[in-house]
This record gives C-alpha cells, structure tokens and sequence, in this order.
C-alpha cells in the first residue's frame, strides 16, 4: 500500500456536490481509470481515502487535499494525470505529493477564504468596522447543539474591499464555516444587505500559516 | 451553458436541499452546440431526479438519441416543492440539466409515463416551465409536448395536454420522428402540418386530436371516430424485433447524488412468457425477446469500465425466465470478481441452480429473499394464473433456510376479482407456513432468527389486461380486509406491510380513464396537488374536490364492472394482443382455469403477429 495527498481544484457546478458523495467521485473514477484503490478489510470494504476537511455544500476551492491509499506503488506524475483525464469536469488535479505516516491532516489549523459580495453595501469601511468590534455572537452548531457563541477569536484575518474579501478562519478542531462569517457581517454591519455571494477556499493551513502540503 | 440561467441558479441552490439534483454536469452526460442542432429535446421524468435517473428506459434513448448530430437530448426532472418555491420567487422557468436552457425554447418537451399518479407533475411542470398546459392554447412557437411509456397505451386521462404520443419501445420510432422532423423544419409547415404527417406514415404515433370521442348517457364512451383523414383507426405499438441488435448504452450518465438505483443495470430481456392475469408488463411487452448472454457480458464490463460503478444488477419481469441464466450469472459473477465490483441478482425462483448462483452472490444474504405468490389461496393463485403452488414457496423456502437465509420477504395483492375473506386469511396462512417450514429446518447452518416480511399491495385493474373489465374493491372494503389480516397475524416474526388504499383508488381511476379527465387533472395541480405517488404531498380530499368540480365520479371509472361489450376509452389502441385473447383469458379466470406459459404452449394472443421473440423459437 501507498500513499498521496493531493491536492486538487472544485469549480462551477461542482461545488453543490456534498462531502459524502466526494468519496464517491473519487472511488469510481479511480475504478475508470483502473488505478489500484486500497480498500479497507472486511466485510464491507471501503475505499481508503480521507479528506483535509470538509467544504460546504455551495463553497469552492481551488485548494482541497484528499489522502488517497493504492494497493500498489504508482509514480506520483503519472498518478496525477491518468486520474485527471477521468475525474468530472470541475475537478482538477493540482499537485501530488507521496506520503507516509497517519494523521497527516492534524497540523490542519486555518483556511483562506475569498469572498466576492454584490448588493447593498454601507458607505463606512465594512472592514475596518468589521475588524474593530471585540465580540461577535453568532448562533453556532456545537456538540451540545445551537449554541450563540463568540466567533472573534475564530476570525484570524479579514481584509479587502470593494465586495472582494479575504479572510482567514479557524479551521479543524475549532471551525468557523465561511457562510456564518458572512452572516456575522451581515448582522453586524449596518446598511449591508449582501443579495449573491460566492466563497472560494483558496488554501488549508497549519500553525504557523503556511500552506499544509 | 446558460450563464444568465447559471447566475441566477447561483442564488438559490445553496438555499434547497440536495442542490445537486440541479446542477448537470454529470460523468457522460452530453453537452453540445445548441447552435448545431435540429432537435432539441427535454426529455422529462415527471417524478425526482433520484428516481428519474433510476430509470433505464430514459438512460437508453438519451444516449441513442445524443448520437445523431442534428439532435440533443437532455434531462429534466421535477424540482423538489422547496426548488419549486425558490424557482417561482426568482422567475427562473424550468430547465434542461445540460444546457439550462428554459424548457420553452426546446422542440420535444416529451414526458415519460412510468405511473399513472405522475400526471399532475406533468402540468405542474408545464406550468413551471411557461408552456400553456392545453394542447389548444399552445402556438406555433411553443414546443409539441409528447409522452411514451407503459401509461401511454391509455394516456387518455392526459390527451388534452398532449400533442402526441409514442406507443411501444422508443429506440425505433425516435429516430423515424427525429427524421421527419429535420424534413419539417427544411421544408417548413404548421405543428399541425408535421402531426399529420407523422401519424400517417409512422406505426405507434397517436395523435389524440385527430380523434374524436362521444359517450353514452350512462358515461361510457360511445365510439372513438377519426376527424382527419389519412390517420390510422387503429394504432398498433411498436417493438424491437431483434433485441440482439438494438442499441444499447456503452455508457450512464453517473450522478454525483445517490439515486434508488445507482449501479450499472443491463437489461436481459422484454416481455415476460408467464400472463399472470393482473400484470399488464405481462401483456404489452409480449412477445418475450431476449438478449444472448455473450452480448450482455460484455455490455455490463464496459459499463464498468465506463461509469466506474461498483455495483452490476439485471433488469427484466422475470429474471428466472431467462433461458440463458446459468451461463449470464456465472460470466458476471467471474467479471465482478476481476473488477472489484458487486453483482446484484433480483429475485429468483429457486431451485438448485439458481441457489448454487445465490450462494455466490454475496448482496444477496444482506437483503434476504424474495416470493411473489400474490394471492393466499391456491384458487385464487389459479385465479390469476400466478404459476406458483404452495409446496413450490415451502420447497423453496427449505432450501434457503438450510443455508442460513434468514430474511423472506413476500408480496401479496388484495382486492382481486372473486376475493373472499378465506383468500385474505390465505395470506396470513401462508406466511405461518414459511414460518412452520424454518421451525423444521433442522440444517446446522439454520438462521437464528426468522424475519418474514408479508407486503400487501391493492390490486388496481389495469388497461389491456385480462382484468380490464373488473371492479376495484372500494376503499372501505379495502381498510375491512387489510385489518381482518392484521387481526389474524399474530406472531413477531412476522412484519406485516400494506399500501395506502386512497392512492390505489386515483390510481385506479386514472389507470382506466377518459379524456373527461384531463379536466380533473387541471383542477387538482390548481389545487396544490403534485408528487401524488409520495405519501407527504398526496391530497385526496383536494383530489375529490376537483372530481366533484369536474362533475365526474370517480367511482364511475374504478368500481364498476365493465360488459366485455364496451367500448373502452383505449380501444383505439392495437397492443398485438387481442381484445378477444384477453376476454377468454378473463373467462377462464372465473373458472379457476390456467393458461401454461409461452414456451409451454402458445395460446394464441396474438403477439406473433410481431414476427419474433419467443413465438418463433
């Protein structure tokens, strides 16, 4: 058995495709390729294949990470094309990096987000004001259910202009889904009604910030 | 792709469920020049697209379809109500999954009627899609909206929305239309100009305008006469001859979402030699067609290698029938193995050869086993013509329990002609002898459990059956019966499962109905009725209303007995079997006479007259 991570593109349309159903998209196209996927043993084998961490449904990202074990040892460029030519469009292979080790996506700590926003904006600075307030509650899903939390400490960063944000948030163990740091904006900034936002997950990062793989 | 379409769908997909029943762009569907093309077709499932995309015969023709460069198929599917409601605030009208182009600039809009409670989606998304829902409101610029499929041989209840429909299997017939459509648009013409032509010169196209319907005073129709010249009185269906030559997928469009049946199906045959008397699959398929075993292996191992399914499972009526079973099992078994992926069998009948091939078969010990003996009586089995005898479901049952089989389900209809309580508590009998059997089991590989499922469905008469002329059971009479046998299973290991009988009822009523109905149908989508075959939505008392409002009594279509004399609403229809085949078989039924099966005897309905399948063999 092998292992690589990969690192790969979910573009247009493809980004309403669930979590779930991603380890899917992968397994079969690993089968029309007829690349030798690694499955677990027993009864009900499942294909070895874990993902950094999941995007929401309706989020894209132009740097998702998946671990993906083979029965056999396959040339890391060779691996990365032939899968390409069988993935779906909207799904593009980046880069691939064979590896060893479990857990290799624990060091997981921060993503970069863009955020494009067309609608009504205020005339203030919306990230200076943003940036200013000390707390910031925003009804979030724990382990003991819907709980109103502060998110300030989640938001690491927060810049941009003119409808075009970047924003790095806490990601793995503690999390803060873009979509909520959107609602946060909208609650908290006044004369701000966003009417179409579209969010890429642009990198993962670890402690220090530095891009994961 | 649309963009405007795209923009606005970007606005309300993170907002539904499942957005990705939305999207497209799916493994193998087919995008093309819209530009380029002829004919664009919308090829709609008036159900979900988990369902729709279930469907084979819609996998089949998209991909045969898509292959003739003057044509595009794509998909459509009826948005979920929470699609529906973003879609109605945000003025986006329905669409084809492949382009998102808005129904309305297609050429075919063309539904496939799999059950007859999909007819109110139908106008639903007619409505959604900004097409007028009357053939007679509808211009020169909107599309012709066709319907195919087994609801099609009596697609009267629809016949006012439809501009024509196509009879039998469309693998034919679709190109033939296809053709003389590219003429149509060379040469130019009116809609009516082109219906014309293709019901005159192609066999299976029904053009309901072109006939005309009178009735009696009592309600039944009175004669079905021609108002055009040139068209036939009589439509007679079409058929694939030779199964071996058709075409079929080398490809499926994968979906991202799972689906009901999300796996590579290849289908063996069509038809089905066994004319159990309520199955009206039995009779419009017939004759019996098969495929060469040696053709489907390799069918199914390019599927594999095209969708990267890990799942393989046969599609037919009657899967034991096939007369190349033994030699299809073991070369997909040995397929399966060298892929990696499952093979999943449908039921069987068992015997030794099929049990050696079940035991091979790993899926199958998950989902248990499966007997169809329909009724709980040996005379009412005889009734029916259903070939099973009591000794052969125990026999059978043995034999699976003595191999650890621990799950049976079994499945029932009540509300069958000459029914008495004795049949229903028949049922009931009938699964504490599968239960008795597994008791005696003295096998060391014996279950410790047992987990019996009885499932109790209401029989519906249907169109071209030897049951077309029969009464529905009325529903009150239905609740009686299912709760007599609820009294009479006593036991825990038996799990006893039975339908709704209000939707049984509408679905009689439409089953065999008029064009009268089409008003109803009308009334009720106005009325918020849609996805009536999904408990959540159905609306019986809306329904009923929209009956009353009509002025037509359901009654009139499900509970009445018809004289073999009547004119049907259907009688303009030529299915190959005989009106006067299905009568004596209607006959021989009240006097607990059998019919043997194709391939025991032919019994002379008609079929033949195709020039293939099993009456030539």
């Amino acid at each position: 058995m092998s292992k690589y991570i990969l690192k790969f593109e979910k573009a247009d349309s493809v980004k309403y495709v669930s979590h779930l159903d991603l380890i899917r998209v992968f397994d079969r196209a690993m089968r029309r390729a007829q690349l030798p996927m690694g499955y677990s043993q027993g009864f009900n084998p499942h294909p070895l294949m874990t993902f950094a961490h999941p995007l929401g449904v309706g989020v894209s990202s132009i740097g998702e990470l998946v671990e993906i074990t083979t029965a056999e040892h396959l040339q890391e460029k060779e691996f990365l094309n032939r899968l390409q030519e069988f993935m779906p469009v909207g799904f593009k292979l980046i880069d691939i990096k064979e590896i060893e080790g479990k857990n290799n996506f624990a060091r997981l700590t921060s993503a970069d987000y863009k955020i494009n926003i067309e609608g009504k904006f205020p005339e203030s600075d919306l990230v200076k004001s943003f940036n200013k307030l000390k707390e910031i509650l925003i009804d979030k899903k724990t382990k003991s259910g819907i709980k109103e939390t502060d998110i300030r400490p989640f938001i690491l960063s927060f810049e941009g202009n003119m409808g075009v944000y970047m924003a790095r948030l806490k990601t793995g163990a503690e999390n803060l889904k873009p979509e909520l740091f959107v609602k946060a904006l909208e609650k908290y900034i006044p004369d701000f009604s966003p009417e179409w936002v579209q969010i890429l997950r642009v990198q993962l990062n670890d402690g220090e910030g530095n891009s994961l793989f | 792709m649309n963009e405007y379409m795209t923009k606005k769908l970007d606005s309300v997909l993170p907002l539904v469920q499942k957005p990705a029943r939305y999207i497209g762009g799916e493994l193998n569907s087919i995008i093309k020049n819209a530009d380029k093309i002829t004919s664009r077709f919308a090829f709609c499932f008036p159900d979900v697209y988990e369902v729709g995309m279930s469907h084979l015969g819609m996998k089949i023709l998209y991909h045969q379809l898509n292959r003739r460069e003057d044509t595009w198929v794509e998909r459509v599917f009826t948005p979920w109500d929470d699609m529906e409601m973003q879609m109605k605030e945000n003025n986006i009208p329905l669409y084809g999954l492949e382009s998102r182009d808005p129904l309305k600039e297609f050429d075919f809009v063309g539904f496939t009627l799999q059950y007859e409670l999909s007819y109110s989606n139908i106008l639903n998304m007619l409505k959604m899609a900004d097409i007028p829902i009357y053939s007679k409101d509808r211009g020169e610029n909107d599309p012709l909206i066709c319907a195919g499929g087994p609801c099609a041989y009596n697609g009267e209840p629809i016949a006012d929305f439809i501009d024509f429909f196509l009879l039998g299997e469309g693998e034919e017939i679709w190109e033939e239309v296809l053709d003389a459509y590219a003429l149509h648009k060379k040469n130019g013409g009116s809609k009516k100009d082109f219906l014309l032509k293709i019901a005159r010169e192609i066999q299976g196209i029904y053009v309901p305008s072109f006939y005309d319907v009178s009735y009696n005073n009592d309600g039944t129709v009175k004669e079905i006469s021609i108002n055009t010249e040139g068209v036939p009185e009589k439509i007679r269906k079409r058929i694939i001859v030779d199964m071996d030559k058709v075409y079929y997928p080398d490809a499926f469009v994968v979906p991202f979402m799972d689906i009901v049946h999300n796996r590579v199906m290849l289908e063996i045959f069509r038809g089905c030699i066994r004319g159990c008397r309520f199955c009206q699959a039995g009779m419009i398929y017939r004759p019996v067609r098969e495929k060469s075993a040696e053709n489907l292996c390799l069918a199914g191992e390019n599927l594999i290698s095209s969708t990267g399914y890990e799942e393989m499972s046969l599609s037919s009526l009657s899967t034991s029938d096939y007369t190349q079973f033994e030699k299809l099992a073991n070369g997909l078994i040995d397929m399966a193995e060298k892929k990696k992926v499952s093979l999943s069998l449908p039921s069987l009948r068992i015997d030794n050869m099929s049990l050696d091939i079940l035991k091979k078969v790993q899926t199958v010990r998950k989902s248990g086993l499966t007997f169809a003996p329909e009724a709980g009586t040996q005379r009412l089995r005889d009734v029916l013509n259903k070939g099973v005898t009591q000794e052969d479901i125990l026999r059978s049952a043995n034999m699976v329990f003595c191999e650890g089989w621990s799950n049976v389900k079994l499945y029932f209809m009540m509300g069958l002609p000459t029914e008495t309580d004795e049949d229903i508590v028949g049922i009931a009998r009938t699964g504490y002898s599968v239960l008795d059997c597994f008791k005696k089991c003295d096998s060391p590989k014996k279950a410790n459990r047992i987990n019996i499922t009885v499932s109790v469905s209401s029989f519906v008469p249907k169109p071209f059956t030897p049951f077309q002329w029969e009464a529905q059971n009325p529903m009150e009479e239905l609740v009686r019966k299912q709760q007599l046998l609820k009294d009479t299973i006593k036991t825990r290991a038996i799990t006893y499962n039975y339908h709704m009988s209000k939707v049984s009822c509408l679905e009689g009523v439409f089953a065999r109905g008029d064009r009268r109905l089409s008003k109803v149908i009308e009334l009720a989508c106005e009325k918020g009725c849609k996805f009536d075959g999904w408990d959540e939505f159905f609306k019986y008392d809306a329904w009923m209303e929209a009956f009353c409002e009509a002025g037509l009594e359901p009654e009139f279509y499900s509970r009445r007995k018809r004289e073999f004399s009547e004119v049907l609403p259907w009688d303009m229809v030529d299915i190959g079997v005989t009106k006067a085949f299905l009568q004596r078989e209607c006959e021989k039924a009240y006097r607990g006479e059998t019919t043997p099966n194709c391939r025991e005897k032919c019994s002379g309905c008609g079929a033949k007259s195709f020039g293939g399948g099993v009456c030539y063999e």
